[in-house]
């Protein structure tokens, strides 16, 4: 299995997000990051720097009332580019979302620069987060 | 389901802990509990004080949830089961347990609200190991899990565990705030049984180490009420309960703390409470000996001592009122040595430089009020300041200044009215007496010692009522030319008292008696000590 150390930069960077670390997140973000959101999603769109991170999947945790659960299926990852899958649930008044989304991240000198959220299953989402 | 289930849950939900544990204990006979009744069990179980069959529970959830790869259910039982071990003092399984849950987590790369609580069982692991830096670093952690999911309960606990480990690290000022941030979030969340009664216990446990009184009083009531609403809860971590009974002690009112330390031996459960248990023992005692019950004290203490409770000063206290100075001063110091940081010794400074003066040690009483005013200090908090006051009192009378010692006996009481700590004032207007004596002013001492009687006679404090009423004796016949207290100093040497006994008597240093001495016979212009016998006998003063 793939065991490039940007996987453990990943992981790590899951952790920190989790547990609000904005600290190691500076260390393993570039200070231009971009993050991407796409598809229907309350946080689709362009969010810049780890505190445009923070906020758009801040939202999730606001709509769901913290009614998230995340497992990742797999990441791989080489010197320029990562690739995750998750399996997600979320909660929200009553009603219950799973899906499959991906996770995009591109490198440099082992920090990470860009990263793109694809939400799978469009139309599950859009009428869950409308 | 049957009608024993419904039965069960409804006790559940009513808190009636033992008779949900019965009533799901005879329903699993039947037919194999749920998940959501195994957790109820558990929890009942653990509220009843049935540790054993609570962790039985636990585990029985944990592993049908992982059974059918709920992971985050298993994992969330596998934290309540580490959380029961760990408060029992059970570091190795409990450790076992977070590290357990954690692999399931790890394993399956699971990110949710589960993180934030084994974050919270190790983070109490390492604190109660003593590694407070890294138990703040996971309580902190924890709490912004805990924030992130919206779970109060979470964010509540953590913010706690977090205060705690500040206070530790002397930052206290920050850590208080988040033991109030925490304390009022789990008064104005849903949260479980458990966790209210683990965060009462931990912030009252806070507030009293640092001699916070108003703060523990405060969270002590609202934990009252908690209590006496749910008659069949049992508490492990019952430290919290004694603390009802010192908040009595102290306000003075003795018989209810008495009642408080039996009604909080009925609601520890063993063996867990053992160091609680110790405590009340201990609480005991020390009301036995303000009482001059002496056997019952001494058997108090010593078991409190068997139960892993120093019952220092207690214990030492009591030696000195049975005129063992030398026993109780070596008991003392080795308490107060051995005590190893300056808040520890402030617990004891009190106790130890009250025999320590009737040892005759002045300069150890001076360096002990010392390191006590700079604990005060840095606390700002009334109790410390209070009692600071009145040891540094104490310490200027032995050093005959008894117009500063007047100054911050008189701060002291002020502060122990302010906190309504009738027997601390009472004992305090004795110190003032003494004082006032010194200076010549017999009237304020009167009127102090008149003062102070009626609260020892109401409390049947029988050898503090004794001593004030042997103070006003002294000052009814006073011969001309002398002080009170030099009278009184009169009197002993009539009585072929030695000048370390008349200060072991007195409660001052050799010097001071020497002191007096030398003042009487140049007063009554008297060349030696058997002329002032002589003089005494003339007199009708033996």
């Amino acid at each position: 299995m793939n065991s490039h150390p940007n996987v453990a930069v990943i992981d790590r960077m899951t952790q920190a997000i989790v547990e609000n670390d904005r600290e190691t997140l500076s260390r393993i973000f570039t200070d231009d990051m971009i993050f991407h959101g796409r598809g229907p999603i309350p946080f689709a769109g362009d969010h810049h720097g780890v505190d445009g991170l923070l906020a758009a999947l801040g939202t999730v945790f606001e709509l769901t009332d913290g009614d998230v659960k995340l497992e990742q299926l797999s990441c791989l990852a080489d010197d320029e580019w990562g690739a995750e899958w998750e399996h997600a649930v979320f909660g929200r008044q009553g009603r219950t979302l799973e899906m499959n989304d991906s996770f995009v991240y591109r490198f440099d000198n082992g920090r990470i620069r860009e990263m793109w959220f694809i939400a799978a299953g469009p139309a599950d989402a859009a009428s869950f987060w409308a | 389901m049957g009608d024993g289930i419904g039965r069960a849950r409804d006790a559940f939900n009513r808190q009636a802990w033992r008779r949900a544990y019965d009533e799901l204990s005879a329903a699993a006979t039947a037919e194999p509990l749920e998940v959501d009744d195994l957790e109820r069990l558990a929890s009942a179980a653990y509220l009843a004080g049935l540790s054993d069959e609570s962790r039985s529970a636990w585990i029985s959830a944990h592993e049908k949830c992982a059974h059918v790869g709920d992971v985050a259910r298993a994992v969330r039982c596998a934290f309540w089961l580490a959380f029961a071990l760990l408060n029992a003092g059970d570091l190795a399984r409990g450790g076992g347990w977070v590290d357990r849950a954690q692999r399931l987590l790890d394993d399956r790369k699971i990110d949710s609200v589960e993180r934030g609580y084994l974050r919270y069982a190790a983070a109490l692991r390492a604190a109660f190991s003593g590694d407070v830096r890294t138990g703040h670093e996971g309580f902190h952690a924890a709490a912004e899990i805990g924030v992130l999911f919206h779970d109060p309960e979470l964010a509540a606990l953590a913010r706690i565990g977090e205060g705690r480990c500040l206070i530790w690290l002397d930052r206290v000022d920050e850590g208080v705030a988040l033991l109030d941030e925490g304390m009022v979030a789990i008064e104005a969340n849903d949260v479980s049984a458990i966790a209210i009664g683990d965060a009462y216990c931990t912030a009252i446990e806070g507030c009293t180490e640092l001699f916070d009184v108003r703060r523990a009083h405060t969270w002590t009531a609202a934990l009252s009420r908690w209590v006496d609403s749910q008659p069949e809860l049992m508490l492990y971590r019952g430290q919290c309960l004694i603390h009802r009974a010192e908040m009595l002690y102290l306000r003075g009112d003795w018989d209810a703390a008495a009642d408080q330390i039996e009604e909080a031996y009925r609601r520890l459960a063993d063996p867990v409470g053992q160091r609680s248990r110790g405590a009340a023992a201990y609480l005991k005692g020390d009301l036995h000996r303000l009482r001059g019950q002496d056997r019952a004290a001494e058997a108090e203490f010593q078991l409190a001592s068997e139960l892993g409770r120093d019952p220092q000063p207690g214990l030492a206290l009591l030696r000195l009122a049975m005129g063992k100075v030398e026993a109780a001063a070596a008991s003392i110091r080795r308490a107060y040595h051995e005590a190893g940081d300056p808040m520890s010794r402030a617990r004891l400074a009190a106790g130890y430089v009250e025999i320590i003066l009737a040892s005759g040690d002045v300069a150890a009483a001076r360096s002990a009020a010392e390191e006590l005013g700079t604990v005060a200090g840095t606390l700002g908090l009334p109790l410390p300041t209070a009692l600071h006051l009145q040891v540094l009192g104490a310490v200027l009378l032995a050093e005959d200044q008894p117009e500063p010692a007047l100054s911050a006996l008189r701060q002291a009481l002020a502060g122990w009215h302010e906190l309504g700590a009738a027997y601390d004032a009472a004992r305090t207007r004795m110190q003032i007496a003494a004082a006032c004596r010194a200076v010549g002013d017999d009237d304020g001492a009167e009127m102090e010692l008149a003062g102070a009687i009626p609260v020892f006679e109401r409390l049947s404090a029988v050898r503090d009522a004794d001593a004030a009423r042997a103070g006003q004796h002294v000052a009814t016949s006073r011969p001309s030319g002398l002080t009170s207290r030099e009278e009184e100093v009169l009197v002993h040497i009539a009585k072929g008292l030695t000048n370390r006994q008349i200060a072991e008597r007195l409660v001052v240093s050799e010097k001071t008696v020497a002191t007096h001495v030398g003042h009487i016979l140049t007063k009554l212009e008297l060349p030696s000590r058997a002329a002032a016998t002589a003089y005494a006998y003339e007199h009708g003063l033996q």
